[in-house]
């Protein structure tokens, strides 16, 4: 069990893009291509974990939504610092933000595999 | 959960002298209603997790609670939605308020393709509160009211006072202001007003010679005064 | 920024864990190298890393809007856990026959359009029923939260674990704070 939250990602875009190429060039089995994305959500979830990265967000909340155990942010004007050990923190700004995020809980049950 | 308890509750009222109406508030103050409780009901089944889903500033956590909450700003409510089509809508000013907000919210369902109806509105709880703008001795009162009124300050600070007619209760603070619910007309909320009013100017708290009667180390009384 | 090594690890270590995988189903090894190299290629082509990244297997061309250009909707909250939801992400999932898939390869493969007037405004009466879609930005955080509180229309969050797209530029964190007015 992981969370599949972080297949859209850049990273994880990329991921699925190389995959879904493969898989439509017939070299590939989707089966097999499954597995490499439950791979990569169990390796992105530990990799993240360990980030010693803090960041911190403030805005306007224009919509917020709790469902299914996940929380949907939309921001307004959006300022986000991000500080890392050692770096100087950088700020950036947004018009709009959207910020999706699943129970800690359920992470935690996939960090024990 | 309730956002009567998110308001402010200590709001003084400022209506000029001349603007109040002696004949409904002979006392000279209106009490400002602070929170109106409305239910609705929609008459139809609704599938909170298709509202959770496609509506916004919604929140719904049926392990924790049964009924979908939605907030809107304007007027500025919460709306407690069940999947009975039962609907509680809290934190309105005015009844007029309540309903527009109540409308607002059945909109949002129908639209999402619910068949909702607008049945049985009623103004289910009011909230008024005001200040008299002096320091009450809520021991004499509780004394001397003991058939309604409830003084234990050990467990709130505030003498509950059940009035019977009309049937609303008041929370008396020793600064002298005033919460005043259970009531589903704002006449009731006035009418317990000024039935309590003349109470509490009889038992206002004198400053000096009384407390100096009382206690030789006077430094309770600073608290009661403003 | 750590970012650039801390995914070229990932990538290594996924294409590690399956590599047994990949001979088990008797897959010519030459498409695990494959996919690694096309992996890297598209992270690149999406510019999400910052230009002074570490990773140089490819020229880097920076596409702010590649790799932000799907819309994204109610299928957030489907995004919680388990192989058996694989299905319901249905971009997640790739499916020859699914048509989100083929759909995005080609909006990947046009060359991409900076999409910096993207965020649309927002009027101010749509607020008011609820209902209005909203808004719909590149600017992406995807991360845990521990604890979501609210005040009046004040709230408070902890977050951890996230990785965040912000004008076209990927960033993760461990933690983060936000501060929101309603």
């Amino acid at each position: 069990m992981s969370l599949e939250l972080y297949r859209r990602s850049s990273l994880g875009m990329a991921l699925t893009d190389a995959l879904d190429e493969l898989v439509i060039s017939g070299v590939l089995s989707p089966t097999i291509a499954m597995k490499v994305l439950s791979e990569f959500d169990k390796s992105v979830c530990r990799s993240l974990r360990a980030s010693k990265v803090k960041a911190s967000v403030k805005g306007q909340l224009h919509t917020y939504r709790f469902c299914g155990n996940v929380w949907t942010f939309i921001v307004e004007n959006a300022i986000v610092n991000i500080a890392d050990v050692d770096v100087q923190s950088k700020e950036v700004r947004v018009q709009l933000l959207k910020v999706v995020a699943c129970d800690s809980k359920l992470g935690d049950v996939s960090g024990s595999v | 959960m309730s956002d009567a308890e998110d308001e402010d509750l200590t709001a003084i009222v400022e209506a000029g002298e001349d603007a109040v109406d002696r004949s409904v508030h002979p006392s000279g103050i209106v009490p400002v209603l602070q929170n109106i409780v409305a239910t609705v009901n929609l008459d139809c089944k609704l599938d909170l997790k298709t509202i959770a889903f496609h509506a916004r500033n919604v929140e719904y956590n049926p392990k924790r609670f049964a009924a979908a909450i939605m907030r809107i700003r304007n007027p500025k409510t919460t709306a407690l939605i069940f999947s009975s089509g039962k609907m509680v809508c809290t934190g309105a000013k005015t009844e007029a308020l309540a309903r527009e907000a109540a409308r607002k919210y059945a909109k949002v369902i129908i639209k999402l393709g619910f068949p909702a109806q607008f049945k049985d509105f009623k103004i289910q709880n009011m909230v008024g509160s005001c200040d008299v703008q002096f320091p009450i001795r809520l021991e004499g009162l509780a004394w001397q009211h003991g058939h309604f009124a409830q003084y234990e300050p050990e467990l709130f600070p505030g003498l509950i006072y059940r009035m019977q007619m009309p049937k609303i209760v008041l929370l008396i603070f020793v600064s002298g202001k005033i919460v005043l619910t259970g009531g589903k007309r704002r006449e009731d909320i006035y009418q317990a007003f000024e039935n309590i009013y003349p109470v509490l100017t009889e038992f206002k708290k004198l400053a000096q010679p009384d407390e100096a009667a009382a206690a030789p180390k006077a430094l309770p009384a600073a608290k009661g005064k403003k | 920024m750590e970012i650039a090594s801390k995914y070229q690890e990932i990538i290594r270590e996924v294409i590690k864990n399956v590599s047994a995988e990949f001979t088990a189903e008797h897959v010519n090894g030459e498409v695990l190298k494959q996919l690694e190299k096309s992996w890297e290629h598209k992270l690149l082509q999406s510019g999400a890393l910052s230009v002074n990244s570490g990773l140089k297997t490819a020229p880097i061309i920076p596409h702010r809007g590649d790799a932000c250009s799907k819309s994204i909707d109610e299928d957030d909250n489907k995004l919680t856990t388990g192989t058996s939801e694989l299905q319901e992400v249905g971009h997640a999932a790739p499916n020859p026959k699914d048509e989100t898939g083929t759909k995005r390869k080609r909006e990947t493969d046009k060359p991409a359009v900076p999409d910096l007037g993207q965020d649309e405004v927002i009027s101010t009466d749509s607020e008011d029923d609820n209902l209005e879609t909203e808004p719909v930005t590149s600017n992406l955080v995807l991360s845990q939260f521990e604890k979501v509180g609210r005040t009046k229309n004040k709230w408070k969050c902890a977050f951890r674990d996230g990785v965040m797209l912000l004008n076209g530029t990927e960033y993760v964190f461990g933690k983060a704070t936000a501060e929101f007015l309603w």
